[in-house]
């Protein structure tokens, strides 16, 4: 690092002139900062610094190598001074911007982050200080440089969900009595998996505004996953009517009428969903099984011979193997309902003990 | 004409469910199953009924299986106490007036063995001395109970040479071989003992998966038609796949002229024995379209019951597991296949959210069409806990048959209790079908039918070259079949004779199958009477 800055300094012509004495002491104070004897590096800058106290890397130096032993504390003040002599000075800003993030000044520590273009330590500390919009502007340009750090996507959540919450007490302080208030709350709830403070939620907001959009859609989600399948098929009928052209309720309530055994106008729901959003596994599968039990043997093996086109190696495909071969077999077609098991049994792992 | 409307109206509002939940005077078991804190898997299994005429006085007596004692510290030898009276299994014999009496002692029924923790209990009149025997399912050694004709039983287990051995579940007579003597098949759970349990679970320990425990076989006994049995088990392939299995039923699928097997089977693949006729079993689940859900997913595969359902002549499946999962109904297409058919028959919405363990396709309001009853409760006593959309104890399930679609309808309780076992007959000899359910740690449960809307036939099969009792004939009744069977359900056995609903028909035509080849032809019989028949020479 200290190399680096130097060379970077000498090529850019930037190089500070300092004392010869105290140039010579930075020199040794480099070297022994890579054979990695920080403490005599520290008394080598320390001493550039005393005969020279106007040496701007001087202190660079001595900041970074505070840095390297994570005495961001000492790393501070010899950070500060670097700047102060030499508002340009590479690298100085940046490591200041750290060390003031790592010591808890988040506040202090954005301006010399933003100078030094440093997105993802800018974004964690706009989320400590509490600016949530722009730190998630950050930290997802910092994961376009970094798509999988798990600090940044870690801080990404934490931001954004904060700054959900945040409009959400906003919110309920501002319109407790609304319907988005209680769609909010009812959210809160089911996160919490408390379906029955939930699903009350939804009934007031719906109360208040009977054509919320998505509620119906919400609850009804609440009534499947607790396998109320004919008070799910009557939420999602309800958003379906409401907003014709959501191809998620319509699959849901293709799905219910699926469970519900009404399986012709199931198949027709599934059929309108597929049209709303096309090549979408889930409903090709279900809208599969519709035609199959229905008894359109012709449609049900297109539907899912599309599915596998799209998606090979998932659940949905396993299943959709074992529905052929289901055809297959019931046609008389011995060797091509051993292939598609086949098929399925590669994809499911051998379920014998 | 306005009091006529009143009537009507009044009879409407006040319309009563099809049975009364109400336990006869003189029935005081108490099932013991003795739950830990260590959660033994066997702790949560048990609770097997029968109903059985074990002294041929015309009424159905019952017949309770207990379970026994366990510490959260068990070491072999286990000992379950089963020498304890409050750990006997039961014997009720029914008296005219309806009440039992406890005969378990008299009977020399009283001590199940301390190393046998039990579970189930199938019955056959393995000897055809005309009086059913009892056969006990355990963890430990199962043990078969001759029936003396006197009131009385002896252990004849070791004689026999029946005891198995491991943790057996429900088990079922029938005659695979047509050989005139009820043969024995004996579904083991899984390869397990207490010194080896394990507890999963995060935040609450419960009871593991039995994925978590390794697979074992199931047992082939072969009645020698001496009082001796031969373990056939290898020999007619029946030990060739290695289940976790707890219900059986039988059922000649394929219309061959030879009893099938169906063994459920929890978290893993059904099994469905298809019959050889030549002493051995082709497993044919997969192809025959009943290994898995329509969806290909294994599911807990606890109670079985192999009967027509919609009225075209071939038994069909039906197959009780968890929440979620979906009880599945198994169309027989006639071909060796079947359906999947748990969506369009209704089934699915009724079971979605609920568990279930004895189940019985019965016609219980004498429409012609057979209903289904099961026994409820999930597995885990703390799945509350775990997921609070699920529910340990539940009420049990009725849903009346319409043509084929079933809904549900009142069972005469809502109260929920841990629903085990379930064996279904006719207790009062009333024409109508009723239920004895077993319930994990409690009080059983008895259903008595009191509906009287229409007419019906129960016939008693009494054969002479095929077995005793006609297990295995196939009974056609004004177009309704009905398999002889005294197996299905779970860890259960229910009333030999067989019963049809007729609807408004005051007469029927009977067609037996019998087992031994013969077909028999009864024209213009009278409904709403006990009918015995004799197998004709």
């Amino acid at each position: 690092m200290i190399t680096h800055l130097l060379l970077f300094l000498a090529m850019t012509g930037q190089t500070q002139t300092g004392s010869a004495e105290a140039v010579q002491h930075v020199q040794a104070g480099i070297a022994a900062e890579q054979q990695g004897q920080h403490g005599a590096a520290i008394q080598q800058f320390q001493t550039a610094t005393r005969l020279d106290p106007e040496f701007a890397p001087a202190y660079v130096d001595l900041g970074t190598v505070y840095m390297e032993q994570g005495s961001y504390a000492k790393a501070i003040p010899a950070l500060r001074r670097a700047i102060q002599l030499d508002e340009n000075i590479e690298g100085a800003k940046g490591m200041l911007g750290v060390a003031l993030l790592a010591q808890g000044y988040s506040t202090q520590a954005i301006p010399y982050l933003k100078a030094a273009g440093l997105q993802g330590p800018l974004g964690i500390a706009q989320l400590e200080a509490g600016d949530l919009e722009n730190s998630i502007v950050s930290l997802e340009a910092a994961l376009k440089d970094h798509p999988n750090d798990p600090q940044l996507l870690f801080s990404l959540s934490r931001a954004a969900g904060l700054l959900s919450k945040q409009a959400g007490d906003a919110l309920l302080a501002t319109h407790p009595n609304s319907a988005p208030a209680h769609e909010a709350l009812a959210e809160n709830y089911w996160g919490l998996q408390r379906a029955a403070n939930a699903e009350k939620e939804y009934q007031t907001a719906l109360q208040l505004q009977p054509k919320l959009p998505g509620a119906h859609l919400a609850m009804g989600k609440i009534y499947a996953s607790a396998q109320q399948w004919p008070q799910a098929e009557q939420q999602f009928q309800a958003e379906a009517a409401l907003r014709p052209g959501d191809a998620e309720a319509a699959y849901r309530l293709g799905d219910a009428l699926l469970t519900n055994g009404k399986i012709r106008q199931a198949q027709a729901e599934l059929a309108r969903a597929d049209k709303l959003q096309p090549d979408m596994p889930e409903i090709l599968y279900d809208l599969g099984k519709a035609e199959s039990l229905n008894g359109d043997t012709v449609g049900a093996e297109a539907t899912w011979k599309h599915l596998l086109r799209i998606e090979a190696n998932s659940d949905l495909s396993a299943k959709a193997h074992f529905g052929l071969a289901g055809i297959y077999r019931k046609q008389g077609k011995l060797a091509e309902a051993a292939r598609e098991m086949k098929e399925f049994q590669s994809i499911k792992g051998n379920t014998n003990p | 004409m306005f009091r006529l409307w009143l009537a009507a109206a009044v009879a409407t509002s006040i319309a009563v469910g099809i049975f009364r939940v109400k336990t006869p005077a003189g029935i005081d078991f108490l099932h013991q199953n003795s739950p830990t804190p260590k959660k033994y898997l066997i702790e949560t299994m048990g609770g097997g009924v029968a109903l059985l005429d074990y002294n041929n006085d015309g009424l159905l007596d019952v017949f309770l299986v207990n379970s026994g004692q366990l510490t959260p510290s068990m070491h072999a030898p286990y000992n379950f106490q089963r020498s304890l009276p409050k750990y006997w299994n039961r014997l009720y014999r029914q008296n005219r007036d309806g009440s039992f009496t406890d005969v378990t002692k008299a009977a020399g029924l009283a001590n199940a063995g301390d190393g046998n923790y039990g579970m189930g209990v199938a019955i056959g009149d393995y000897d055809n001395d005309g009086f059913p025997d009892i056969y006990v399912t355990n963890y430990g050694k199962d043990t078969l109970y001759h029936n003396n004709g006197d009131g009385t039983f002896t252990d004849v287990t070791a004689k026999a040479g029946v005891a198995a051995g491991g943790w057996s579940a429900s088990a079922g007579f029938f005659d695979y071989d047509n050989d005139g003597h009820l043969d024995l098949l004996v579904t083991r759970y899984m390869q397990w003992d207490p010194a080896h349990n394990k507890a999963c679970g995060g935040s609450w320990v419960t009871y593991c998966p039995p994925g978590a425990f390794p697979a074992t076989t199931n047992i082939l006994y072969h009645n020698n038609g001496d009082g001796t049995f031969a373990d056939v088990s290898k020999a007619s392939g029946i030990a060739a796949k290695k289940g976790r299995s707890l219900g059986v039923a039988f059922a000649d699928y394929d219309g061959d002229g030879y009893p099938d097997i169906f063994i459920a089977n929890d978290g893993m693949e059904e099994f469905l024995f298809h019959n050889n006729r030549n002493g051995t079993f082709t497993e044919r689940a997969e192809e025959a379209g009943v290994a898995l859900s329509d969806d290909g997913n294994p599911y807990a595969g606890m109670g079985v019951d192999f009967r027509d359902y919609d009225n075209d002549g071939k038994p069909d499946l039906i197959v009780t597991n968890l929440a979620k999962q979906i009880y599945a109904i198994y169309h027989n297409d006639g071909n060796g296949s079947f359906s999947y058919r748990s969506l369009q028959t209704g089934l699915a919405k009724l079971s979605a959210a609920s568990s279930g363990w004895g189940v019985g396709f019965v016609d219980f309001n004498n429409d012609g069409w057979k209903d289904i009853f099961v026994a409820q409760s999930h597995v885990m006593d703390n799945v509350e806990k775990i997921n609070p959309s699920m529910h340990y104890k539940e009420p049990p399930m009725l849903a009346l048959n319409s043509k084929g679609v079933f809904q549900r309808a009142d069972a005469g309780t809502s109260v929920p209790v841990a629903g085990r076992g379930a064996a279904f007959g006719d207790l009062r000899n009333t024409g109508r079908m009723d239920v004895v359910m077993g319930v994990l740690g409690a009080r059983p449960e008895v259903f008595m039918n009191q509906d009287s809307s229409n007419h019906w036939l129960t016939l008693t099969l009494v054969g002479a070259k095929s077995n005793r009792d006609g297990i295995g004939s196939r009974v056609v009744v004004n177009g309704q079949t009905q398999n002889v069977t005294t197996a299905g359900s779970y860890l259960s056995a229910s009333d030999k004779r067989v019963h049809f609903g007729l609807g408004a028909d005051r007469t029927a035509s009977v067609e037996i199958f019998w087992p031994s080849g013969i077909h028999q032809v009864l024209k213009n019989v009278r409904a709403d009477q006990f009918l015995t028949v004799k197998e004709a020479q």
